[in-house]
């Protein structure tokens, strides 16, 4: 595979949920820019999901999101699970395919979680391996996204941007960079997210998460069941600074509002995009 | 380290970080750093309860009635067991639940309403996102020449389910379903026979009569019109047979369950 630059921008987009299939394909026909389906969600026989997707992909550009790829167990890779997922780009054809930079599970079981992992030199080459393994079964460049954390393993050695930066280099991957993760993990052990945003390499970001969190006090929890923060916003106003304009998407999973809403959070993040363009022109 | 041995390494970190979240093992909080304000035991907390948050919102989620006549509570504590009892291996979170009516068989004995319940909703899951086929259409039959009609054979939609019910489980999903007071949960004396299919992007479902039932029997498992005549006999005199299988095999095909016609 000849080493690529990341996808040009699709602008900005949501990811899909299923109240919303009437509203994307009707009277908001056309309201975003691309839209991103979670992988699992569609790995299906058939049915309305598949339909819907199906006819989404004919208004939009798809992106497939995954969350049980667990590029970093140490469990062997499910070569099921990978043929599905081809099977499904090849149905979809997907603008690319993203997964996170997590382990799901070990020893058969999945989790249902994104677990972090240790920032270290043999999970590097652990790692890097297997995606170079996935992204040969794929037959295309994996995306890769950083995931909010609760814990940090006293094994690190590096810093997780070191890390992430590590893993798209060696492996030759792209990076989907979530605002609010890096956010909600800045709080939960205490570095500078700006340090964080300035370690990863602008060529390798071909896309933006952005979510809600709760505020637990003494540390935050990626809940994707609110509107993004007032920080979050600035964070993302210092990416876009950085990394100049990639596709970028709200993620809501819970308390789904009307699709009004999230459009009007998304219209935000489209103004703070220009205003950050025009800053960076400025100076 | 050897190359082995780090990958060791690694493996032994996820499984005492799994062991932690599913079985509260305590070996992984020496391998995480905590803060005063937020200690490692508390950081791994977080793992352990939106693993079984998650798994329990999924289990919600495809048994919503289970869910409304258990309550919540009583539900959480049966999503809990299953949780520790039957730990999901597929990818998709979709398929989670699978073994659930065998837990409430045993959890539940004298309620066997609640594992009838939680199979229908499965069942009725699975015709949801089940494979697609297009349906024939009633021209179909009538281009069949009188003479081939009776070694016809017909494909059905691979979405039906024939589901013999011990109890009115169906009758409470439908009453769950529709926001109505559900009828006094019974156990039957002798099982009734359901249909479930999907229609195009909607899921039905319909009791079946017994002869209804023995005729879908004998024509999915690959019978001819004339077995379909042979089976309907043992409920209808002879000469109203033909009219009885004709009238099935319509309201088959206006149902959209027919899919092939051979």
């Amino acid at each position: 595979m000849p080493k690529s630059s990341p996808h040009p921008s699709l602008g900005f987009g949501l990811g899909v949920r299923p109240i919303h299939y009437d509203a994307l394909l009707g009277e908001r026909k056309g309201s975003v820019g691309w839209l991103e389906a979670l992988t699992e969600n569609y790995l299906l026989p058939g049915g309305k999901p598949l339909h819907y997707l199906e006819r989404l992909r004919t208004e939009y550009p798809i992106v497939l999101h995954g969350v049980s790829l667990s590029i970093g167990s140490t469990d062997p890779l499910n070569e099921t699970y990978l043929r599905e997922v081809k099977a499904l780009a090849d149905r979809v054809e997907p603008a690319w395919i993203s997964d996170h930079l997590c382990w799901t599970g070990v020893d058969g079981v999945n989790l249902h979680d994104l677990m972090p992992l240790p920032f270290t030199e043999p999970t590097l080459n652990h790692v890097v391996s297997r995606i170079a393994a996935v992204q040969e079964r794929l037959g295309r460049r994996l995306v890769l996204e950083n995931v909010s954390s609760y814990v940090n393993f006293s094994r690190s050695d590096l810093t997780e941007w070191e890390f992430l930066r590590e893993i798209a280099e060696r492996a030759d991957c792209h990076l989907l960079l979530d605002v609010n993760n890096v956010y909600v993990s800045s709080v939960n052990h205490n570095f500078d997210p700006m340090t964080y945003l300035r370690g990863i390499p602008v060529e390798r970001v071909q896309q933006f998460h952005l979510a809600g969190h709760r505020n637990m006090g003494d540390y935050l929890i990626d809940t994707h069941d609110e509107p993004v923060c007032e920080a979050v916003w600035e964070l993302f106003h210092a990416a876009v600074e950085r990394f100049g304009p990639v596709s970028t998407m709200i993620e809501r999973d819970d308390n789904i509002p009307e699709l009004d809403v999230l459009l009007a959070e998304l219209a935000r993040a489209r103004d703070i995009t220009t205003s950050a363009q025009k800053s960076k022109s400025a100076a | 380290m050897s190359a082995q041995s780090d990958a060791h390494s690694l493996a032994e970190l996820q499984r005492d970080f799994q062991r932690h979240v599913m079985h509260g093992h305590d070996r992984i909080v020496d391998a995480v750093d905590g803060s005063a304000a937020v200690p490692a035991t508390l950081r791994l907390s977080i793992y352990s309860e939106a693993y079984r948050l998650r798994l329990t919102d999924a289990l919600a989620s495809t048994l919503p009635r289970l869910q409304q006549l258990l309550g919540e509570e009583q539900f959480a504590a049966v999503a809990s067991e299953y949780i520790e009892l039957c730990p999901s291996s597929h990818p998709s979170i979709r398929w989670f639940g699978d073994q659930l009516p065998a837990l409430l068989t045993k959890l539940f004995p004298d309620q066997p309403w609640l594992a009838g319940l939680a199979a229908w909703e499965w069942a009725i899951a699975a015709a949801f996102d089940g494979a697609d086929a297009q349906a024939v259409g009633i021209e179909a039959l009538a281009a069949v020449a009188p003479e081939q009609w009776p070694s016809l054979t017909f494909q059905f939609h691979p979405t039906v389910q024939v589901l013999a019910m011990h109890t009115n489980a169906p009758l409470l999903f439908k009453a769950l379903s529709a926001d109505e007071p559900p009828p006094e949960p019974v156990a039957l004396e002798q099982p009734q026979s359901w249909l479930i299919w999907r229609e195009q992007l909607k899921t039905q479902y319909r009791s079946l009569s017994p002869d209804e039932s023995a005729a879908l029997a004998v024509m999915r498992g690959g019978g001819s019109f004339e077995m379909l005549c042979d089976v309907l006999c043992n409920w209808h005199d002879a000469e109203a047979v033909p009219a009885q299988a004709a009238g099935l095999l319509k309201r088959w095909v206006v149902e959209q369950m027919i899919v092939g016609v051979s």
